[in-house]
């Protein structure tokens, strides 16, 4: 088999804390198909390394994507399809659709529209009509509602940080199986960050002591 | 015209109201007798050497003297500005004074020039008052907006690094920030003209009719100075918010919430 072009290229990646390097040239790369569990010690700069990747975080790194160059001056495109979805899963003031729909007023994404958010939401067990107030929903509820405007958004790649650590286990098979399968379609590839054991991936990396590496 | 000429023992009797003021701190404890007296003593004393330069400024007449005094209080409204917010960042000093200078001598330009129409432009005895009420007022609507803005986007960290997720550009990012602090700097000055006369007498228009002018040509320059007022508050409010939009989220789109203090 002919090996894959990378579909995400991000790096060197360095961050330090208080004077200690939390990681240190770390390049990242992703393969359409891959569904990636990273994992490491609390404090091991899992999120950090995630947020430099989309440029929440300052660092020197260059993007592709497919090949494509992606400089700063070209960071909401990226960002619109390099997607970072936040652990704390933020939610608007306003209703569940103003949640959903915000990211295609935005003229990064003009090319793309919401589709069929009702379906999606149905499947995440979320079953409240789009007119609730995204603020009253439970812990749990705000992180489907994230996962779903997540997906509705298709972006090419989904960095999720802690997507499901509020979820019962119900919620959690559902909630992983849609992202799972969203990687497996097309030109995608997930990331996700997760204390859970997750019942699929296609690679496993460990974030410790300052490097990358690929779990055994 | 009648005045009554004000005497510096007319003074010292007003002098015992900020005696009151500082007996009632001590008697309730309310711990403010000091900064009172440090208040009451820098008016005095501000004042009183504003007065001698004054006097200076327009025997002599001179344009240059006349803009390095207005630079000079512009620079002073910028500090005080930046003083006057809860967070802060090392460079918001300079953001302060130029959304000041910008907005007062933009409005004070019109103002002097075009609508009353000062000769020669430089009258230190119209140009120097209207610009000292206009940098007094935009301080304030400066600062309100840099404080609501700056308060915005640290409390709403996460809804706007959730836009920046999603591709927002840094207009589109600040939007909601931009309006809210905006919103904030220029309730002062509509609240002023709601009540203009009606609650409240204008202090500058109180100081023509003591002065002796005919009330409705007082009236006539309060509305003035409440237009310019709003002229200057907006372009103030609007001008240090947009810079510091800048600072806090620049060219590489990410929330830099780590320059603040």
């Amino acid at each position: 088999m002919p090996p894959k072009n990378p579909l995400l290229q991000v790096g060197p990646l360095t961050a330090q804390r208080e004077g200690r390097y939390l990681f240190r040239k770390v390049s990242f790369l992703l393969y359409p198909g891959d569904f990636i569990h990273l994992k490491g010690p609390s404090g091991s700069g899992k999120t950090t390394l995630l947020r430099q990747i989309v440029g929440l975080e300052p660092s020197q790194a260059q993007r592709f994507l497919e090949g494509q160059p992606y400089p700063p001056a070209r960071l909401s495109l990226f960002r619109s399809r390099c997607l970072y979805l936040a652990a704390e899963a933020p939610v608007l003031e306003g209703d569940i659709l103003k949640n959903l729909r915000f990211p295609f007023e935005f003229k990064a994404n003009r090319k793309k529209s919401l589709k069929n958010p009702e379906a999606l939401l149905k499947e995440l067990g979320l079953t409240l009509p789009l007119s609730t107030p995204a603020r009253s929903l439970s812990t749990g509820e705000r992180q489907r509602l994230a996962l779903a405007r997540a997906l509705l958004f298709e972006p090419q790649v989904i960095l999720a940080d802690e997507p499901f650590s509020a979820l019962d286990p119900k919620s959690f098979r559902k909630a992983f199986s849609l992202l799972y399968d969203f990687a497996q379609k097309g030109q995608r590839a997930v990331v996700c960050v997760s204390h859970h054991d997750l019942p699929q991936k296609t690679k496993t990396l460990i974030l410790q002591d300052g490097t990358l590496k690929e779990a055994p | 015209m009648k005045t009554i000429v004000l005497s510096p023992l007319d003074l010292l009797v007003a002098s015992g109201f900020i005696l009151l003021a500082g007996g009632l701190s001590v008697a309730m404890r309310l711990g403010v007798e000091k900064r009172l007296l440090v208040a009451a003593a820098r008016t005095v004393i501000q004042l009183t050497l504003l007065g001698f330069l004054l006097e200076g400024i327009f025997k002599l007449a001179n344009p240059f003297l006349v803009l390095l005094l207005l630079f000079f209080m512009t620079f002073m409204a910028g500090r005080e500005a930046a003083a006057r917010t809860r967070k802060r960042y090392l460079t918001m000093m300079w953001d302060t004074t130029l959304a000041m200078g910008v907005s007062a001598f933009l409005v004070g330009a019109v103002v002097t020039q075009v609508v009353v129409g000062v000769k020669p432009w430089y009258d230190p005895q119209y140009v120097i008052p209207l610009l000292g009420m206009i940098l007094g007022n935009a301080l304030n609507g400066v600062s309100l907006a840099l404080d609501a803005f700056l308060d915005y986007v640290t409390t709403r960290r996460e809804e706007l690094e959730l836009f920046l997720a999603y591709g927002a550009e840094a207009r589109e990012a600040l939007a909601s920030p931009f309006r809210a602090a905006v919103r904030r700097g220029l309730i002062p000055i509509i609240n002023a003209m709601s009540v203009a006369g009606v609650v409240s007498l204008p202090g500058m228009m109180t100081g023509q009719i003591l002065a002796g002018a005919p009330p409705l040509q007082a009236v006539a320059y309060q509305i003035l100075v409440m237009f310019m007022l709003a002229g200057a508050y907006a372009l103030g409010a609007v001008g240090v918010v947009w810079l510091c939009g800048r600072k806090i989220l620049g060219r590489d789109l990410r929330l830099k919430l780590e320059i603040l203090r």
